[in-house]
């Protein structure tokens, strides 16, 4: 067989889509009524959330007796969701970000359906910290640092204060990312738009741009600079929210493989949650030619990745349980596998290490059934992972007469899957008025751009 | 008392609807719905007296001495503001020197109970409807009937105190009927004890048995720390003898003990050795003893025939191969004791024992005591012994079949609850043939049913009376609160009664004296003030007996032995074989609940039982061995049948149970008793302690207990040795990994610096035998919640302290060892670092500080803390106080809302308190100044707290002793609490 | 078409109003700690002009548990009685006070200085070391109704009890000048919290 040793630049947008296509394919569903799929998943996702949300009222009026915490386990499901939709936020981050800064062009198809979910995510994660006290109303009062009459300032060494901040800044800077990213796409809408109300909207969300020489060098410019304060973030939020159980000294909390442990986790259940959902809007916007099984299979490579590097951690875990000669230690890790809630410990593992094994195939990676199945059974691993680490510490530590087993409630599980609605809603929401694809970075793109035409002939076969 | 009681207390909760309290509840709601309109805080009235009582100060208690009337034992008062909040020990009282067990110290609560009944009733037969009437129209009825009706007999169940039987007898010698138509019964009530002390000494008494001059105790079945006899007494003498110091250690003598029990009791749990046995073998155990000593040993009844007959057939060997026990075991023991004569001490008996061999039993124990020169030493019989009711059981059996031969005409039953303790003997039927049945009694219990007239009885803390518990103490009974309800007190209704008959009255009560305190004093006046002759004028010694709440007859001579009168042998007949195979039942009281008469008492309720750790409930005892041949798993619901009686009832498998007895305890399962009591449990009386068949059902029904592991997995949380070990080297430590005994662990942070005071504690674990008392006085003290049964089966119960209980050694008849688990105050808080709003910081005195009103509700501090002991409040459990239970706050400790976290204090009231006094005499804090609740009420001193600064106090010597060890040393949290290492008097199999 | 009329102040403008709006009602949610002036009428015109001004009745005189306890407490009406028994029998607040006394029930005066439930002041400490009522109750002596004087709130405790804004002879008294961190009074927590 004859080696191609010329450079073949990588064939991104496949059936030669012009720029008009683009336009006309992406900006087409912010023009027209949804479709009955859309309009179901929507209904079907804001019930869910309205179901969470009347448990939550009667949570706030009863008390957190409602929930299945008790004595030894104070933390729950709440935190388990928090972690995890945090964790879900990462990689959205990771691909709008560093991989932009990698110069990675595959990146075009899929960042602004990512940066949304990662948005999405971390108001979806920003809930649990505030209900999980049973008294919002009191919480937000003490645990913001605002100068008061008693002289009295919130306790700056305490874990939850530094997720206050970390969160805080993470849900900042890349909703300031995201928008920014947006404008060109917004403008090209504006221009498009008929009616007065949908024109004047976008003309206001567009902040006037004209697409002129100075608004793109400016454009570049902060896009590169919050791309640059986007990077550190994807490592240190969920560094930040692991050392509330990293920084407390249960067995099977106070480890310092936490942060690494807890990033790569994040990274992972992050792609997996990408990968599910572009599978999806794949289809239901039929952008199969912007975000391709290319797209896809590259997403795939980085979840093995990472869940091997998950699973490197879990047996780092046991070993250094047992190595460090500390008998809670090696007790708390040999009950995580073996004690009350070995069910969960041996799904987590299962999902998490054994599940994603099957990319090694080719033929695996790039067919959306299985991609689409792993992704799923990675995000439920990913929540078990969570489950495990708070509940089977928090339930057999120090002192054996406290030990108590956690059973969550209906409240627990229906407020959990209140806050997969509240997220699904404004996913869908955002695929309904605003562009899915980066429209300006896939035109940059485009092989018409490139000047040597007859390269890219060979490829139509 | 100021005259005009206008009750503002009560009526600031009605009038403008809201209590102060709810103001919290409403500024945190408002904030959270104020919306846009600016709102001012609500409109509170302040409402002074009208006429200002000298004695009341807002905001200063006031302290009254009375006696807890069921156990004689003296209290003090706390009253704030005209209401009583808490009861503590009265510690010049010899039966309490200043500690309370569980259920006194619970009955404070009972006096708020709102189920209590208000008004007096009369019910008409043939309808059952009730009718709410007035005091004066019950007297005249009542009047009417006693004059028509001439055989008049009064059932009582604990009517105590010398004023109190002679206006009984008085009254009923008014009205024509002779002293002993006076009866009294009770279910739990020591009989055979009686009648085994008449038999053998010729003395109707219950003989003080002094455990503190006991070398050597051997317990057949008595469970004397907790139900058996006095255990508030007892429980402190027991403890004088077990503590150690470590300064000699080397020859340290420790008392022993060793129990023979079938079921796994209190005092089983504190034995050196425990040996199990089925109930009613005690008799023989107590016979081969005395064979051996008699036979082998003492000279002195060698040649008395009566004595060698009795002993003749009970040989030590056949007796040990019979129980089962260790080859030679009984020989070794009875040689143990002889060497010990004079120091040693023999108790037994007990609820489980109440069969046909009861006072044999007694006798023989009598027996042994005498032979082992005993008497006068630790039986005393002369000097100071406990009195007792004047007759027992047979009177009321002659009382139920004079009913049924209708010779009563008019009965009134004082708080004698007979149906319920009673059920087989269908008394329903029987009292309906008595023409009129009065009630007295605090609340419409099951006897009430079958009343005419149910009268409502004061609470002990709204009544006069007197109590004469033993010889020489007769202890005074004074309210401290003006009555709730419209209640009368039982002795007042007599007078009135005897008063509107306008017959020729007796004694004291021809006097017409005005009310039942007149005649108290009078009889005071007449018997005790003139024959003692007491020096200073009956006024000054009728305030001084007030004030010190009892007084103290000198007697003159000195103890001296009894003679064992031995003819009284021959009641021991040769106990009939039991039969192996079936099972038999037994029945036992358990600490908290005793008879059941405070079933509505949610604070005993919950209480934890010291051994199960279960609460609300009562269940069926069964061996692991006899589980796993019926395959009883844990949450089962067995069959309980006895001939045609069958129920259905939970099961605990029990470690140290006989392999073919089971439990259960009584004072459950009744019905009529209040919102709280009702329906909790099996009633246990309505079974005979014989062979029992048990059958699995295949339902089930999990058991609210409060620990859910019961051994330690060999980690550094306690400590126990034996005494040999002990000798040797008093610092050893065993049950912990040698990697985590790390002698000086470094920490990167700065210390606190104390400048002043540096609050501690110490318990000893070899004092506390696990009774619960600090449990409920620190309940009573800090306001702590009650969550329900359903609460504490998802373990959300509130209290600041729990007594942990560990198994170790022998699977079937395991050791015990109680550890009193509370805040321990650390160095290094693991809580202070992870709250995120500063709601539980360090003081500058040591102690770690819980802020309610700042804490958010994050339980971060509770997932950090090594000990787990703080308790979150998942729901507004403070509301579970309804009406008058409010009155029982104590107004120094703030209420909690839901969503706050809480845990043990230190008792910061009671420091500040100290504090103040002592800042008002411009003198310092004084070690013992200050005791927390929990110090303050344990009948054994366990816990000592102090300030570690100074060296000289309590606290720091028992912390610079060699035993002194803290619980998770290497966690490095530095606690402020030292325990001290359990010292077993036997060898221990470690591993 | 809607996009001329709308220029770029006006849009301003606008922003600037919803802020405005946001600020007043998280203002509003968050009530002012302090009840500083309430000033409710009582049910009986009681002057405290008339008695601890003119008269100069001393305020232990009637608020006996100031020197003795916690609670400074409110007089009972057997005080009021001592004089009311023949003093000023002619005005109506007075009738109304004798009125009440003789059926025996208390008059329900209107709480003016409230402290939270959570909050243990001790009276007695504060009159004990020196600190005067005027200090915290205002110039008593000279109000007809009494007002809440001073806001009552952490802040202005912790203040005095840090010796920033304690009267001068009470500082100079209990915090020598040298040892500048020891405090007047105690700030750890449970000084005031249980």
């Amino acid at each position: 067989m004859q080696v191609n040793t010329v450079y073949q630049p990588e064939i991104l947008i496949q059936n030669n889509k012009t720029f008009s296509d683009v336009n006309n394919e992406v900006s087409v569903h912010t023009e027209r009524f949804p479709t009955f799929k859309w309009w179901f998943c929507f209904l079907a996702a804001t019930s869910a959330f309205l179901l969470g949300a009347t448990l939550a009222s009667i949570m706030f009026r009863d008390g957190l007796g409602v929930l299945g915490l008790n004595q030894p386990n104070g933390w729950g499901v709440f935190i388990v969701n928090f972690v995890f939709w945090i964790g879900i936020g990462h990689a959205g981050t990771l691909i709008s970000a560093i991989l932009f800064l990698f110069r990675q062009k595959w990146r075009t198809a899929i960042n602004r359906s990512a940066e949304a979910m990662t948005i999405f995510a971390v108001m979806t994660a920003l809930i649990f910290p505030v209900i999980h006290t049973g008294r919002p109303w009191y919480a937000i009062f003490w645990l913001i640092p605002y100068p008061n009459q008693r002289g009295l300032w919130v306790n700056f060494r305490s874990p939850l204060l530094w997720d206050v901040f970390a969160v805080g800044t993470y849900f900042t800077i890349s909703l300031i990312f995201w928008y920014i990213g947006m404008i060109p796409d917004l403008a090209s809408i504006r221009d498009r738009a008929k009616n007065g109300i949908r024109k004047f909207i976008y003309t206001v969300l567009s902040l006037g741009w004209r697409g002129s020489n100075k608004h793109w060098s400016h454009y570049e410019i902060a896009y590169m600079i919050l791309a640059g304060l986007s990077t550190p973030l994807v490592l240190s939020v969920h560094s930040v929210v692991s050392f509330d159980f990293a920084v407390a000294n249960l067995p099977g909390w106070h480890t310092t493989i936490f942060p690494p442990y807890f990033v790569a986790g994040a990274i992972f259940s992050g792609f997996a949650m990408v990968v599910t959902l572009l599978v999806i809007a794949r289809e239901m916007f039929n952008l199969q030619s912007y975000i391709t099984i290319n797209h896809l299979e590259k997403m795939n490579k980085i979840i093995m990745a990472t869940g091997m590097m998950v699973g490197y951690a879990y047996a780092c875990e046991f070993f250094i349980a047992w190595y460090s000669g500390n008998p809670f230690e090696a007790y708390a890790f040999v009950n995580r596998a073996f004690g009350p809630y070995w069910w969960a410990y041996w799904t987590m593992a299962s999902c998490n290490v054994l599940i994603p094994q099957i990319f090694w195939f080719k033929k695996a990676r790039t067919s959306i059934p299985v991609m689409f199945v792993v992704a799923l059974f990675v995000n439920i691993g990913m929540w078990f992972e969570r489950f495990v680490i708070t509940v089977t510490s928090l339930h057999r530590d120090f002192v054996p007469s406290s030990w108590a087993y956690y059973v969550p409630t209906w409240y627990d599980w229906g407020i959990t899957l209140g806050s997969f609605g509240w997220f699904l809603m404004w996913f869908l929401l955002f695929c309904r008025f605003l562009p899915v694809i980066a429209m300006a970075e896939i035109k940059a793109i485009m092989p018409t751009e490139t000047p040597h035409k007859e390269v890219h002939t060979n490829d139509s076969k | 008392m100021s005259e005009t009681q206008d009750d503002n207390s009560i009526n600031i909760l009605n009038k403008d609807g809201i209590a102060r309290r709810d103001f919290l509840t409403i500024m945190g709601a408002s904030m959270a719905l104020a919306g846009i309109s600016c709102v001012r805080r609500p409109i509170h009235k302040i409402i002074p007296y009208v006429i200002q009582p000298e004695e009341i100060i807002p905001g200063v208690a006031n302290w009254y001495a009375s006696t807890h009337p069921a156990t004689g034992v003296g209290i003090l008062v706390k009253t704030r503001e005209g209401r009583p909040v808490k009861l503590e020990g009265n510690s010049l009282h010899p039966l309490s020197l200043g500690a309370l067990s569980a259920n006194i110290q619970a009955s404070v609560l009972d006096l708020y109970d709102p189920d209590r009944l208000k008004t007096p009733l009369i019910i008409n037969r043939k309808t059952r409807e009730k009718e709410i009437a007035s005091w004066d129209k019950i007297d005249d009825l009542v009047t009417e009937k006693l004059k028509t009706s001439k055989k008049i007999r009064i059932l009582s169940q604990a009517l105590s105190g010398d004023t109190t039987t002679r206006l009984v007898h008085e009254f009923l010698n008014t009205f024509g009927c002779n002293g002993n138509s006076h009866v009294q019964y009770h279910p739990l009530y020591p009989e055979e004890i009686v009648q085994a002390q008449e038999l053998s000494y010729k003395t109707r008494i219950f003989p003080k048995y002094d455990f503190s001059k006991a070398e050597l105790v051997i317990s057949l079945g008595a469970d004397f720390l907790a139900t058996w006899g006095y255990p508030l007494e007892q429980a402190n003498a027991w403890a004088q003898r077990r503590k150690l110091r470590s300064h000699n250690h080397t020859h340290a003598i420790l008392s022993k003990l060793i129990c023979f029990e079938s079921h796994f009791s209190l005092t089983g749990a504190n034995a050196d050795e425990r040996f199990c046995i089925r109930p009613g073998d005690e008799l023989k155990i107590a016979l081969a003893l005395a064979h051996e000593i008699v036979f082998n040993l003492s000279q002195k009844y060698s040649h008395d025939q009566t004595v060698i007959s009795a002993l003749q057939t009970y040989k030590p060997e056949l007796v040990t191969q019979q129980m089962g026990l260790p080859p030679g075991e009984i020989k070794k023991l009875a040689k143990l004791l002889w060497n010990l004569r004079g120091q040693s001490l023999i108790v037994g008996g007990g609820i489980a024992s109440k069969t046909s061999s009861d006072v044999a039993l007694q006798i023989a124990i009598n027996f042994l005591n005498s032979v082992l020169e005993n008497e006068s030493v630790t039986v005393d019989g002369t000097l100071n012994p406990k009195l007792v009711l004047d007759h027992g059981y047979s009177q009321f059996y002659k009382l139920i079949s004079d009913i049924k031969s209708g010779k009563v005409d008019l009965l009134i039953l004082a708080h004698a609850n007979i149906l319920y303790q009673l059920p087989a003997l269908e008394l329903e039927q029987i009292l309906k043939q008595v023409p009129t049945v009065i009630s007295v009694t605090d609340r419409e219990d099951e006897t009430s049913q079958v009343a005419d007239f149910i009268l409502p009885d004061h609470h002990y803390l709204e009544n006069w009376g007197d109590h004469h518990p033993t010889k020489e103490i007769y202890s005074l009974q004074q309210p401290a609160i003006a009555p709730l309800h419209t209640t009368r007190s039982f002795q007042d209704s007599l007078l009135v009664w005897t008063k509107k008959a306008g017959l020729r009255a007796y004694g004291l009560l021809g006097k017409h004296l005005p009310s039942w305190y007149e005649y108290l004093k009078t009889n005071w006046q007449e018997n005790i003030y003139k024959t003692h002759h007491i020096a200073d004028s009956f006024e000054s010694f009728w305030e001084n007996t007030l004030k010190d709440g009892y007084y103290r007859m000198h007697s003159k001579h000195v103890a001296s032995p009894r003679v064992f009168k031995t003819s009284s042998l021959d009641h021991i007949r040769a106990a009939q074989p039991i039969n192996e195979g079936n099972i038999q039942l037994m029945f036992y009281s358990k600490l908290a609940m005793g008879d059941g008469s405070q079933a509505n008492n949610a604070w005993l309720q919950e209480m934890p039982d010291p051994i199960s750790t279960v609460t609300w409930d009562n269940y069926l005892n069964i061996s692991p061995v006899l589980a796993k041949k019926l395959q009883i798993g844990k949450n089962d619901v067995v069959e309980l049948k006895q001939g045609t009686h069958s129920v259905h009832m939970p099961v605990i498998i029990q470690a140290g149970m006989h392999h073919s007895v089971v439990s259960l305890a009584v004072g459950y399962g009744r019905t009529a008793v209040g919102k709280v009591g009702n329906n909790i449990g099996v009633n246990a009386f309505s079974f005979v302690q014989t062979h029992v068949e048990v059958r699995k059902t295949g339902k089930f029904y999990k058991l609210a207990e409060t620990q859910w592991h019961h051994v330690t997995e060999n980690r550094p949380i306690i400590n126990d040795i034996s005494l040999n070990e002990f000798r040797k080297n008093a610092s050893a430590s065993n049950h912990t990994n040698p990697h985590l005994r790390i002698e000086k662990v470094q920490t990167i942070w700065p210390e606190h610096e104390y400048k002043g005071p540096r609050w501690a504690m110490a318990i000893d674990l070899n004092s506390c035998i696990g009774c619960g008392a600090c449990v409920i006085g620190c309940q009573a003290e800090n306001n702590i919640p009650v969550v329900g049964r359903d609460n504490v089966r998802v373990s959300r119960e509130m209290h600041w302290i729990r007594i942990d209980r560990y198994y170790s050694g022998d699977q079937n008849n395991p050791d015990v060892i109680f550890q009193p688990m509370l805040c321990q105050h650390c160095e290094n808080a693991p809580c202070e670092t992870v709250c995120p709003v500063l709601a539980t910081v360090h003081s500058s005195e040591g102690l770690n500080e819980q802020v309610y009103n700042r804490c958010v509700g994050t339980r971060y501090c509770q997932n950090n803390c090594p000990y787990k002991v703080r308790r979150f409040n998942f729901f507004d459990h403070w509301k579970s106080r309804e009406e008058t239970m409010n009155l029982a706050w104590n107004p120094d400790v703030t209420v909690r809302t839901r969503g706050i976290m809480e845990k043990c204090t230190f008792c910061t009231q009671r420091i500040r308190e100290a504090k103040e006094r002592a800042k008002d005499l411009d003198t310092n804090i004084k070690d013992g100044d200050i005791q927390t609740a929990c110090q303050q009420t344990c009948p054994t001193q366990a816990i000592v707290f102090g300030d570690m600064n100074d060296p000289h106090s309590a606290v720091s010597k028992l912390k610079g002793d060699l035993r002194a060890f803290r619980v998770l040393e290497e966690v490095n949290t530095k606690p402020s609490i030292s325990y001290l290492t359990k010292v077993r008097n036997k060898e221990i199999k470690h591993g | 078409m809607v996009g001329k009329f709308l220029n770029l102040k006006l849009i301003l403008v606008l922003l600037f109003t919803v802020f405005i709006l946001v600020i007043i009602s998280l203002g509003s949610i968050f009530p002012n700690a302090s009840n500083q002036g309430y000033a409710p009428a009582q049910p009986i015109a009681f002057s405290h002009k008339i008695h601890a001004g003119t008269n100069k009745i001393g305020c232990i005189y009637c608020h006996t548990g100031a020197e003795r306890s916690r609670h400074a407490t409110v007089p009972a009406l057997s005080i009021c009685m001592n004089c009311h028994r023949v003093v000023g029998l002619d005005k109506p607040d007075i009738q109304k006070l004798l009125k009440n006394f003789q059926e025996k029930r208390p008059i329900e005066w209107i709480r003016v200085h409230e402290l939270a439930d959570y909050v243990y002041f001790p009276h007695k400490r504060h009159v004990k070391i020196g600190v005067a009522c005027e200090i915290c109750h205002g110039d008593v002596k000279n109000m007809d109704v009494i007002e809440q004087y001073a806001p009552l709130t952490m802040g202005w405790c912790i203040d005095c009890h840090r010796g920033i804004t304690t009267p001068k002879q009470l500082l100079s008294r209990l915090k020598p000048k040298e040892d500048h961190y020891k405090e007047v009074g105690p700030t750890h927590c449970t000084a005031c919290h249980n």
